[in-house]
């Protein structure tokens, strides 16, 4: 893609860059933070189509992931959305990701798509995460229900949104105080309503804005 | 004097500090800790409601939820609410409160003639009067509804802020005295995730007003900090205090209304908090400690200030040290009423006497009632109350030993103070709620548990008919293992941990007892005064007899006759002595007359919870598209398309919508215009079956369509009525770009995938949604190819790149896919980039299509425009009941495949020849504009609003000025419409004109489409 400068985010009218402070800081349960439009590649195939199945592991030396989890390596983070259907990011080029898949995948029956520039991606993290994500989302966000790594797509208040925990620093002992990293993926067109929704209701939690 | 009623010592109150409030402009003073129900008493005030209906003077009645009397309209306007329980206000500074049910005041009520007209205010007064005419009922209402007063409501939006939460557990315990606390303590201890919702701000429930209690060797109130103190020091367990949980609904989903700010005053409580907040949690296991709900005595005029439960005057008592009066009656029918006794006597009121129903009255608080030299009158009964607004003495006489008569006209006793107990109930409304059974137990005369709606909900302590403190701790220990095991967890060691020791003589249970549904009195029923029953809805026992005897056999419709057991309080103190004086007088046996139906939720719960912060502009999300910023900076008047927001149309200063509209139709026509159509829905389709599933799902046929062409497809369902319709491209072999309309984007894509996935496994194709990753840029207009040539060098010349075809080049150096399709008439090109610089092209060719006047123009000029081409759209030309024949298209109605919808339209109703068809409309006045939805008729009526039925043909769907034309035109369905062309219609209008207008054919401009071909 060409001039970067071009480009503009979902949340550009929020200025959030003006809002923005290095770190949180104890008095702040709850951090957001826009992560950079994701280099998204939709993957549609059906799991029982093992040779494709190991031709794409191969080309891209990544395991795809079971129901329910992501896997990442190589600067690839794949996600599993459904029996027949993944997201593989990848901190690269889109472009240059769906070529290597679609050549890995010739012949057979799949469909690779270019889809990041229709979603945004935002991070949560802080002691308050899980609380925060629990006003918007039916999901158990609990350490027991909800591991590192594990993906899921439900509602965030009105909008569709993939939940993914990046890193769970508690290491699983339930000490609410250290906090997660949670990383939300909505549509484009619901960023705004999203990041807004998202902000009032991290605000008895004291938010903090990161870039 | 202050609080001259706060007894020097004792209680679970802050004397340290001083809290003023008001009730009904009056100031008083209390302390934190206390409930407006106990700093009112604490203040001597016991008088604090009318009734209802009679407006009788009413004084708080009970200390908890089950309140019936003392509601009040707490706060100022506009932060207040109405029909809050006094006994459930948490006092705070400057709290203001003011009394509901009457005018102009409580003392002079002009409401209370009701009282002394009430023998012609009979139960089913309101049915019985008011019925007819029926057309007078909306203003009998606005009548009833001033005089019944019910609080009022805010003038302004509400100020505070509200939230709502989802919540997951192993265990909910929903209640936290003595036995929730011990099922809590037991599941945290095994590692469960344990929610415990306690209604009140301190745990501990009925033992917070109990005396000489000690359990596992720590006086109770120490026992029950230790067991908070350890609660609290468990991660995984959630303490909601101030915490109702009021409703139970299917597969363990329970809804809790946390009251979060409520007890502080407003100038203190922290912004960032909500008011309240509504907790929507799913349980894996549930145990029910929901406690009991003492039972008053139904004598004669049982409802003045200063008649209390004696439960609710022990708690007022030991908890907020609060004495209830100088000189108290007690009138019981078990034991634990003698409690009430004790705690009176301790606290220096004067004990006037201990009035048992009993013959011989015994257990372990009459023993020490006994002992301590009390008056007890056994076998006796209070049978009247005297007073106003305070009780001021009763007659008390002996009883038969039927227990329906008694004898002579009773002796008087002094008394400012009356107490009752009638034994207690289990609290099984949410149990029951959850559909679990209730089944009678004759020897404590309630409702008890029987089986559990569901294996993981189980009830303990006095809510299971445990009445004993012992039963009740180990019910709570055993519940709570049980859950925490059923859960999943490891319950350590293989001998069961003992469950807590209590001592003392409140541990026992209330009985024995001699239960009296209807206390006699000298006169007979209804007399000389009223024996309440439901003292919200002033129903009377003789309200009871006469349902009866007018017909009304089952419990349910007597509570809906008498209105017994309705109201913000739901019968909780009244219920089960209506169905015992039904019972009786039925003959039958109370638990055949059964219980009526628990409903949610178990007290009342303010709106704002449900709405959380889903108000203002949080209230339903707004979608935008990567060009909004520029929209709005450029004035865009936006029109909501589903959740979308799309520019309208771009008004200059001082232009109106027409102007706008007409301006921007013209130099679409004459030049170019630019349309945000980023909106409409795209749906990326791959496989080698792709071609195959585009033939089922599409009226028209696919299979020749070329690679880098695209065709118009129009889209049924099964019924054959047109669904949907759009715009697809073949961008490759086995790969096409499906359009569907902006508001059915996401319809088409479940449609298409349901069939997919239920009807066509066998189909190799995959369906992505890409409407998101496109933004879309419409160039319309003859200077359209100039503009775009100047950003890309791709060949536009005709021969090149033709109408109808589909290309991928670079525009501005970004990948883009260019269609040649157009919806205006005009030569046009959607210009599909990625969505992040949809802006920045948006911008260039804003900026260098100002040689060509570039416009930007919004969805109602593309709506003339198309008028002008007779193009449809789907929802406007269709309405769930147009088939492509009506609209003249069945062209695309391939004869040659199959396809979902084909078969119906076979159907002979689909061929009539006089169903409605599309055609054009020209008013003969071609400056008037026919309103859309207008009704088409054949002939001017007669009148101008004719009274008899004129036959009408048709409709406007669709109506514009068209700046192009120079006059108006309309879209129409009109009954054998393509027969009528030339004919003329007539369209009469609610203001009273009817214009006339000739049937033309729907397309106004360019017919031969040489303008979009160019």
């Amino acid at each position: 893609m060409p001039e970067d400068y071009l480009r503009q985010s979902a949340l550009a009218s929020l200025g959030l860059a003006a809002k923005a402070v290095a770190q949180r800081t104890s008095e702040q349960g709850v951090a957001l933070r826009e992560l950079p439009p994701p280099a998204l590649v939709n993957l549609r195939l059906a799991p029982d189509e093992t040779a494709l199945v190991e031709a794409l592991k191969v080309a891209l030396d990544l395991e795809l992931p079971a129901l329910g989890r992501s896997s990442q390596g190589n600067g690839l983070v794949a996600y599993r959305l459904g029996p027949d259907e993944w997201w593989i990011r990848t901190a690269g080029s889109a472009d240059d990701l769906a070529v290597r898949m679609r050549r890995a995948l010739a012949g057979g029956h799949a469909a690779v798509t270019e889809i990041g520039e229709g979603w945004t991606q935002i991070e949560v993290s802080g002691p308050q995460s899980r609380a925060l994500l629990a006003k918007a989302c039916p999901l158990d966000f609990h350490p027991r229900a909800f591991s590192t790594g594990e993906v899921k797509q439900s509602l965030l208040s009105k909008a569709d949104a993939v939940y993914r925990l990046i890193s769970d620093e508690d290491g699983g002992t339930g000490d609410r105080d250290i906090g997660a990293y949670f990383e939300i993926t909505v549509r484009r067109s619901f960023a705004d309503y999203t990041w807004r929704w998202l902000a009032d209701a991290a605000g008895e939690y004291g938010l903090a804005v990161l870039i | 004097m202050a609080q001259r009623f706060r007894l020097s010592e004792g209680g679970l109150i802050d004397r340290s500090k001083i809290l003023p409030f008001t009730f009904e402009g009056r100031s008083y003073e209390g302390h934190p800790g206390d409930s407006l129900a106990s700093a009112l008493l604490a203040n001597g005030v016991h008088f604090v409601a009318r009734s209802f209906k009679y407006h009788r003077p009413r004084g708080i009645f009970a200390a908890g939820a089950e309140e019936p009397n003392a509601l009040v309209q707490l706060g100022e306007d506009p932060r207040t609410e109405p029909n809050l329980r006094a006994t459930q206000i948490d006092l705070y500074r400057d709290l203001v409160a003011t009394p509901q049910h009457c005018w102009p005041s409580l003392d002079f009520d002009v409401g209370g003639v009701n009282d002394r007209l009430a023998r012609f205010f009979p139960a089913g007064f309101y049915y019985k009067t008011f019925m007819w005419p029926a057309s007078m009922w909306m203003k009998y209402e606005a009548v009833i509804r001033q005089a019944a007063g019910l609080g009022k409501a805010p003038s302004g939006p509400d100020p505070d802020n509200y939230d709502k939460t989802f919540a997951h557990t192993d265990l909910l315990v929903v209640g936290g005295g003595p036995a929730g606390l011990t099922a809590a303590l037991a599941a945290a201890r095994a590692g469960a995730r344990v929610v415990l919702a306690e209604q009140e701000p301190l745990l501990g429930g009925w033992l917070l007003g109990a005396a000489g209690i000690e359990i596992d060797g720590l006086p109770a109130l120490d026992w029950i900090a230790a067991a908070e103190a350890e609660l609290r020091s468990c991660p995984e367990v959630t303490l909601l205090t101030r915490t109702q949980c009021f409703g139970v609904y299917d597969h363990n989903f329970f809804a809790l209304n946390q009251r979060v700010t409520d007890h502080e005053p407003p100038d203190e409580r922290d912004p960032r908090l909500p008011r309240q907040r509504l907790w929507k949690l799913r349980a894996k296991q549930v145990v029910f400690a929901t406690g009991a709900i003492e039972r008053p005595l139904v004598f004669r005029d049982n409802d003045r200030p200063g008649i209390m439960l004696a439960g609710a005057a022990q708690t007022y008592l030991r908890r907020y040290a609060v004495k209830p009066g100088e000189k108290a009656v007690v009138f019981t029918n078990n034991d634990s009423g003698y409690g009430a006794a004790l705690a009176l006597h301790e606290a220096g009121t004067k004990i006037a006497g201990v009035i048992d129903l009993r013959e011989t009255p015994e257990g372990h608080l009459t023993a020490q009632a006994q002992a301590a030299g009390l008056d007890i009158f056994a076998g006796h009964a209070v049978i009247a109350t005297e007073g106003g607004k305070r009780v001021s003495g009763c007659r008390i006489a002996p009883l038969d030993e039927s227990g329906k008569r008694v004898f002579g006209g009773g002796t008087p006793l002094d008394c400012d103070l009356l107490v009752s107990s009638g034994g207690w109930s289990p609290t099984v409304h949410l149990f029951a709620q959850a559909k679990g059974q209730l089944v009678w137990d004759e020897a404590q005369a309630c409702f008890v548990p029987g089986e559990a709606g569901r294996a993981d909900q189980r009830i303990v302590g006095a809510a299971n008919g445990a009445f004993d403190l012992r039963t009740a701790l180990a019910q709570g220990q055993t519940a709570g293992l049980e859950a925490a095991r059923d859960a999943g967890f490891k319950v350590k060691g293989r001998k069961k941990p003992k469950a807590a020791a209590a001592t003392g003589d409140e541990t026992f249970d209330f009985l024995p007892a001699r239960f009296l549904y209807l206390v006699p009195s000298d006169r007979p029923l209804g007399q000389g005064g009223k024996h309440f029953v439901d003292l919200q809805n002033d129903v009377a026992a003789s309200d009871l007899h006469l349902a009866l005897r007018e017909g009304y056999g089952s419990i349910e419709h007597v509570k809906r006759y008498t209105t017994t057991g309705m109201g913000t309080d739901q019968g909780k103190t009244g219920n089960l002595n209506a169905i015992g004086i039904v019972a009786e007088q039925l003959g039958r046996p109370l638990p055949e007359v059964g219980v009526t139906t628990f409903r949610l939720p178990y007290t009342p719960v303010t709106f704002g919870i449900f709405a959380g912060r889903d108000v203002d502009d949080l209230l339903d999300p707004v979608r935008t598209t990567p060009m909004q910023a520029w929209h709005k900076a450029n004035r865009a008047v936006f029109e909501d398309v589903g959740q979308w927001k799309r520019p309208w149309y771009f008004p200059n200063p001082g232009e109106d919508m027409q102007a706008a509209v007409q301006r921007e139709c013209k130099a679409v026509r004459s030049s170019l215009g630019l349309l945000d159509a980023s909106t409409l829905g795209k749906i990326d389709i791959q496989g080698p079956d792709a071609a195959t599933l585009l033939n089922r799902v599409y009226s028209n046929a696919w299979s020749k369509l070329a690679v880098g062409r695209c065709r118009y497809g129009l889209m049924l369902s099964e019924d054959g009525m047109v669904m949907d319709d759009g715009v697809t491209a073949r961008l490759g072999e086995g790969h096409y770009l499906m359009s569907t309309t902006t508001g059915n984007a996401a319809a088409v894509l479940a449609h298409l995938e349901e069939w997919l996935q239920t009807e066509w496994p066998e189909l190799k194709v995959y369906l992505t949604s890409v409407t998101e990753q496109w933004a879309t840029l419409q160039l319309a207009g003859p200077n359209a190819r100039k503009l775009l040539s100047r950003f890309t060098d791709l060949d536009l010349s005709p021969e090149a790149f033709g109408f109808m075809e589909v290309k991928s080049a670079e525009v501005m150096g970004v990948s883009a896919r260019i269609f040649r399709i157009s919806f205006t008439g005009e030569l046009s090109y959607e210009i599909n980039v990625p969505a992040s610089y949809g802006q920045a092209v948006w911008e260039a060719f804003m900026r260098e299509g100002e040689t060509f006047g570039i416009t930007p123009f919004g969805t109602e000029t593309m709506h003339v425009l198309r008028a002008e081409k007779g193009f449809i759209i789907v929802g406007q030309e269709t309405d769930g009941s147009v088939t492509p024949l009506d609209l003249g298209l069945e062209g695309l109605c391939s004869k040659t495949k199959d396809f979902i919808g084909k078969r119906s339209l076979a159907r002979p109703d689909m061929l009539r020849s006089d169903r409605k068809q599309l055609v054009g409309l020209e008013t003969d006045d071609p400056s008037e504009v026919l309103p859309e939805g207008a009704q088409l008729t054949e002939t001017v009526p007669k009148t101008p609003r004719p009274s008899a039925p004129v036959r009408m043909v048709g409709h406007v769907t669709s109506s514009y000025r068209s700046p192009t034309l120079g006059r108006s035109l309309a879209l129409a369905l009109v009954k054998s419409g393509r027969d009528r062309l030339g004919q003329r219609l007539y369209a009469p209008l609610a203001d009273g004109r009817t214009l006339a207008c000739k049937v033309v054919s729907p397309l106004f401009y360019d017919p031969e489409g040489e303008k979009m071909r160019a």
